[in-house]
């Protein structure tokens, strides 16, 4: 049987080399992002462990990150360089300050806005690598980290400006780049290095927040650990982490590997639907395969062979099939992984470094492909055990139509399941609060009702292919009409081959429609909340430059100077002012809670703010406005009290006297000017709404703009038009991300159609010869089969993209609840979606119609 | 089962025709200088022993298939030189086909499958022309079943529909009755024979049966790819005869 079988093999070996295809792409994926990941995590922990290059014992504050933190005094680097066994010691100090570019911009962003920096005087401690130019020597100086040079175009000698906490501006010259590697801390930062004198006169700090030691000769790490902490013991100003240089340079990866892992499970989660997708082609070509051997396997069952022997004999094929389909598989994926880290390092998104090709990712790749492909064998492989032995002596002239079987379990089925789809779903939408649950209902129900459809699929798909192909019919005449009857004949096949298509285009569409409500919804919050032209904002977030400290806000003078200006009709300050809400227990910001402030003669000549209930005429001492979208806003109602707590502890009390549609000036909520000014210690400006004043050209007012805003450096402008097209390129963005994650989903599934095109042609080898000597031309008998790939296709992009239209709505309602979503259809961009869909499957066709086209009639007639 | 000696007229004519099927030392010569003409509303059988050459001479004359060299000719037209296309619309309307396997499409039903050709050539059938087939062949209760719900001899009625509804310069079938039993296969003979008889069609007709032949007009004999007689107002015995003396 293991001869019949591998004789089979060989004989079929095209017709199994798609099969093979759907494997090798599934499984190129995964093994390409197994790769990937740990080809990325070697080169992170190369450039991380940089900051731990000879450190066998650091002592840190509990908090302290890589690059900022509280700072110890200076005398505790004396205290650590006279232990025992302290071979050197240096200490590290880092402060977030504001770097500024050549022509006086904001470096870094809103959230890195830039970091000062002094690694201490020991050569061997130090965690970057001069690159050109010199280190720093004398105040005046500095080092750019290479990211950071070549970001604001830096060269040794040019000048490189630092902002203190109160604006003031401190000209450094550059003397050196340094590289300190890590991708994750430095790439998106603006990293400067200093002297210490620099540091501690710009700063106004002089501690270190942490001190690294290398152990002399013979003291281990864990000794020299245990003495730096009998040395140096906590107290209850100073808590002191004291670890090992060895878990120091673990947890520095760790850190940095928490984000980058968000990004791997995303890639294995678009690798898991190619395999999944994969699995329904090789499931599919395996169900083609039996069907067409049904003589074959009587005849085998005739001469002796037993059910056991059958089924062992489609396992074996699939297994080799699978494992060949894996290795090659796997092949692909050291291809896609040396694409990605070097396409994603040139974007700096990853250190580079050479391809790390382990054991796992070859045990996961085989293991996976062949279990995969094992799988998808099973259900043919028992179908070909009920094949009877008569079967061999019937005469089968002609390729089978094969009807559904069994319709009443399956409308019972599918109809169960749907049910208890629909019930999950609907679940999920009736649930409120801001954990996972609802979206994971939504997530569960969506699968379900896939599920649904597949097993309902084939005895629908016969009718959906008839309605589809009404219209080509009646234009095309007969090739349209024969391809309609043949895509109808076997109702399971085609179910399968379009439902792989449907998944890929059904998350496409899901993708597309929640990024367009995503999208309309800002759009209108933009337009209702932002009634002006450009919008001055502080270029650093509240929240950075509150933790360093820093004063960032806009000088009340640039809105002065902005309404001196005639060019201007609206200059309206607004402050905000970061509070947490009490009670904070169970909101998943920690309660963080945003207030804005309108100065009351800007407010005036603004656009009346709309409320949804409650009216901004009662917005007095004492009350506040709630944005009623908010998750905070959910559920209150106008006389209700809120009780926040300000950064300082000072504790508030307001009462609400309306709720807004959204965030206002991008805050939770609205309270009077003088409350504002009673919580806050700086008087500065974080928000200005502009208007230009009638008849002066958007030209003309930015010009007027940039003009005062020059002189300030932390003064971003966004224009209302910048910040839509802002928005338009980041969803196209996210878009164009997952249909490219998807497309290997989709391609499989298209290997899929075309898979079963040509079995078919096989199959129907002596119909097609019968057309072609009736009168049907070549180029018709190639229409026939681009046709029916092309309804296929339609099928499935139709019932994807109607799927995907339904959850991806649902979706985006659950995933940003007490939003008010507004619900947007990106009609044309889905029938793009489905008119490539069908483009694609006529692609597919390209191969099967030249084979069907170029038998020759009389060949084909004789072929039994 | 005499023919009008006047305004007899040529429907097919084979010249020459030579087909060899591979190349140098495996070369086999299927055809070696027929010259054969089928005669417009006459009804010839072609017989000949297994591998003489009889389906090759059949797809040579229908356009089907290419010859190596000689010429033939359709209602006076040589097809040898024409286009895969234009041979392609050629059959659509010219050339009627019955095949031993009946080759019905199996998704089609069976008024689809005996309107295929015409489909094919964008044509609306004739209506009354339709009914009358359809009656002669006793296939009126039929026309909505697909080929699966019809017996063999049913099968082939609608396959001989299918070649007479476009009235054809010339109806080709390859041993029409050999997958059939003898009452279904007479049948069919009988409507072919009757074809010609009161609709003038030509038919040319290859088998292995002496009485399936006798119910043509003429038969043609051949053996290793040449034309060796022929029998005219052929009956089971003549045409036993002639066999036998090829077979000598
Ligand atoms: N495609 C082909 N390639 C090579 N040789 C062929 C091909 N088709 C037919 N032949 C050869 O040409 C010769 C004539 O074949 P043909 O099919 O015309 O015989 P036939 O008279 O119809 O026989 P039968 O009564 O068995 O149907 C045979 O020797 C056959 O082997
Ligand atoms: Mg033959």
């Amino acid at each position: 049987m293991l001869r019949v079988a591998l004789a089979g093999l060989r004989a079929r070996k095209f017709r199994l080399i798609a099969t093979a295809m759907a494997i090798v792409l599934g499984v190129g994926f995964v093994a390409g992002t197994l790769i990937f990941s740990d080809t990325a995590k070697a080169g992170l922990y190369d450039s991380v462990a940089r900051f731990g290059r000879n450190v066998d014992v650091v002592a840190q504050s509990d908090e302290a990150s890589a690059l900022a933190g509280p700072a110890f005094d200076p005398t505790i680097l004396d205290a650590v360089r006279g232990v025992d066994g302290v071979a050197a010691a240096s200490g590290r100090m880092s402060h977030r300050l504001p770097v500024l570019d050549q022509r006086g911009k904001l470096l870094g962003n809103a959230a890195k806005p830039g970091t000062l920096v002094f690694f201490g005087d020991e050569p061997s401690l130090r965690p970057f690598d001069l690159t050109a130019g010199r280190l720093p020597a004398a105040r005046g100086e500095a080092a750019l980290e290479t990211k950071t040079a070549e970001r604001g175009d830096f060269a040794v000698g040019d000048t490189v400006t630092v902002l203190d906490a109160t604006q003031g501006r401190h000209p450094l010259t550059v003397v050196g780049i340094v590289g300190c590697g890590s991708a994750q801390a430095v790439a998106d930062d603006a990293v400067v290095l200093v002297t210490e004198a620099d540091l501690a006169a710009i700063a106004g700090e002089t501690g270190y927040y942490s001190v690294v030691a290398t152990a002399a000769d013979g003291v281990s790490q864990r000794e020299l650990a245990e003495r730096i902490r009998a040395a140096l013991p906590a107290t209850p100003e100073r808590d002191l982490r004291v670890s090992t240089g060895k878990d120091f340079r673990f947890d520095l990866v760790n850190t940095a590997l928490t984000q980058f892992e968000a990004f791997l499970y995303i890639l294995m989660i678009f690798a898991g639907i190619a395999c999944v997708v994969a699995v329904f082609v090789i499931y599919n070509t395996f169900t083609i395969l039996i069907a067409q051997r049904i003589r074959e396997t009587a005849l085998l069952r005739c001469v002796g062979a037993d059910r056991r022997q059958v089924f062992g004999a489609v396992l074996l094929e699939s297994v080799v099939v699978g494992l060949l389909g894996s290795a090659a598989g796997f092949a692909l994926g050291v291809g896609i992984a040396y694409g990605l880290s070097q396409g994603m390092g040139a974007l700096g998104l990853v250190a580079e470094h050479p391809l790390v090709l382990t054991a796992t990712p070859v045990g996961a790749s085989l293991l996976i492909g062949t279990l995969a492909t094992l799988v998808s064998a099973l259900v043919p492989a028992l179908r070909a055990t009920r094949i009877s032995p008569l079967a061999a002596l019937g005469t089968v002239a002609v390729g089978p139509v094969q009807g559904v079987r069994r319709r009443l379990p399956r409308i019972v089925l599918a109809s169960a399941i749907a049910l208890a789809g629909t019930g999950l779903t609907v679940l999920g939408t009736r649930q409120d609060g801001i954990s996972m649950t609802p979206a994971l209902l939504v997530i569960a129900g969506g699968v379900l009702n896939f599920l649904a459809v597949l097993v309902a699929f084939p005895l629908v798909v016969g009718p959906l292919i008839a309605a589809i192909g009404w219209l080509p019919g009646r234009l095309l005449g007969m090739p349209a009409r024969l391809a309609v009857a043949n895509a109808r004949r076997a109702p399971g096949r085609t179910a399968a081959t379009t439902a792989a298509l449907m998944i890929g285009i059904g998350l496409i569409a899901a993708a597309s429609v929640a990024t367009a409500t995503v999208k309309a919804t800002v759009d209108r919050q933009i337009t209702t909340n932002y009634p002006v032209d450009y919008m001055l904002r502080t270029g650093i977030q509240q929240r950075t430059a509150a933790s360093a400290g820093l004063s960032v806000g806009l000088p009340i003078q640039l809105a002065d100077r902005l309404g001196a200006d005639p060019a201007f009709s609206v200059v309206a300050r607004i402050r905000s002012e970061t509070t947490t809400i009490q009670p904070a227990g169970g909101l998943d910001n920690g309660g963080e809670f945003r207030l804005a402030s309108f100065e009351p003669e800007g407010l005036a000549k603004l656009p009346a703010i709309e409320l949804r209930s409650g009216s901004m005429a009662d917005l007095r001492d004492g009350t506040i406005i709630v944005s009623g979208d908010t998750p905070v806003g959910a559920g209150r109602t106008v006389g209700d009290t809120v009780r926040l707590t300000t950064a300082s502890g000072l504790a508030l009390e307001f009462t609400i006297v309306g709720l807004a549609n959204g965030y206002i000036a991008a805050a939770d909520a609205l309270i009077s000017w003088s409350d504002m000014a009673a919580l806050r210690q700086h008087q500065t400006d974080n928000m200005i709404f502009i208007r230009a004043a009638d008849g002066v050209s958007p030209v003309d007012s930015r010009t007027a703009l940039l003009a005062i805003t020059d002189d300030y450096p932390l003064a971003a402008v966004n224009s209302v038009a910048e910040v839509r097209a802002e928005i338009t390129s980041v969803i196209n963005a996210t878009i164009m991300i997952i249909t490219g994650l998807l497309g290997f989903a989709i391609i499989i599934a298209l290997i899929g159609i075309m898979n079963t095109l040509s079995l078919s042609v096989l199959e129907r080898t002596r119909e097609s010869a019968t057309v072609r000597a009736l009168g049907l031309t070549r180029g018709q008998l190639r229409a026939t089969l681009f046709a029916e790939a092309m309804l296929m296709a339609l099928v499935g992009a139709l019932v994807g993209s109607g799927l995907g239209l339904l959850y991806g709505q649902i979706a985006t309602g659950v995933l940003f609840p007490g939003i008010t979503m507004v619900t947007s259809v990106p009609v044309g961009q889905l029938l793009l979606q489905i008119g490539l869909a069908a483009t694609a499957g006529v692609i597919a066709a390209v191969l099967p119609a030249r084979k069907a086209a170029k038998a020759s009639v009389v060949t084909a007639m004789a072929d039994g | 089962m005499a023919i009008t000696a006047a305004g007899v007229r040529t429907a097919v004519a084979v010249t020459n025709v030579v087909k060899i099927y591979g190349s140098a030392d495996t070369a086999v010569h299927a055809l070696d200088g027929v010259n054969v003409t089928f005669t417009a509303g006459q009804f010839t059988a072609i017989m000949g022993p297994s591998g003489s050459g009889k389906s090759t001479l059949m797809h040579c004359a229908a356009g089907l298939d290419t010859v190596t060299s000689g010429s033939v000719a359709l209602g006076g037209q040589d097809i040898t030189t024409l286009s895969d296309r234009a041979l392609t619309r050629l059959r659509r309307t010219k050339i009627g086909f019955v095949f031993q396997a009946f080759n019905l499409l199996p998704t089609l039903t069976a008024r689809q499958n005996i309107l295929l050709p015409l489909d094919l050539a964008s044509t609306k059938p004739d209506q009354q022309w339709f009914a009358q087939v359809i009656d002669a062949l006793g296939l009126a209760d039929r026309l909505n079943h697909t080929p699966a719900q019809l017996s063999g001899g049913q099968q082939q009625r609608v396959a001989c529909a299918r070649a007479l509804l476009p009235r054809p310069e010339v109806i080709f079938a390859d041993e029409p009755t050999g997958n059939l039993d003898s009452r279904s296969g007479a049948e069919v003979l009988a409507f072919m024979r009757r074809s010609v008889d009161d609709l003038g069609q030509t038919i040319v007709m290859v088998t292995h049966d002496p009485v399936a032949a006798a119910h043509a007009d003429r038969v043609v004999l051949l053996a290793d790819g040449q034309i060796v007689g022929e029998i005219l107002d052929p009956t089971p015995a003549t045409v036993l005869d002639g066999l036998s003396r090829l077979g000598a």
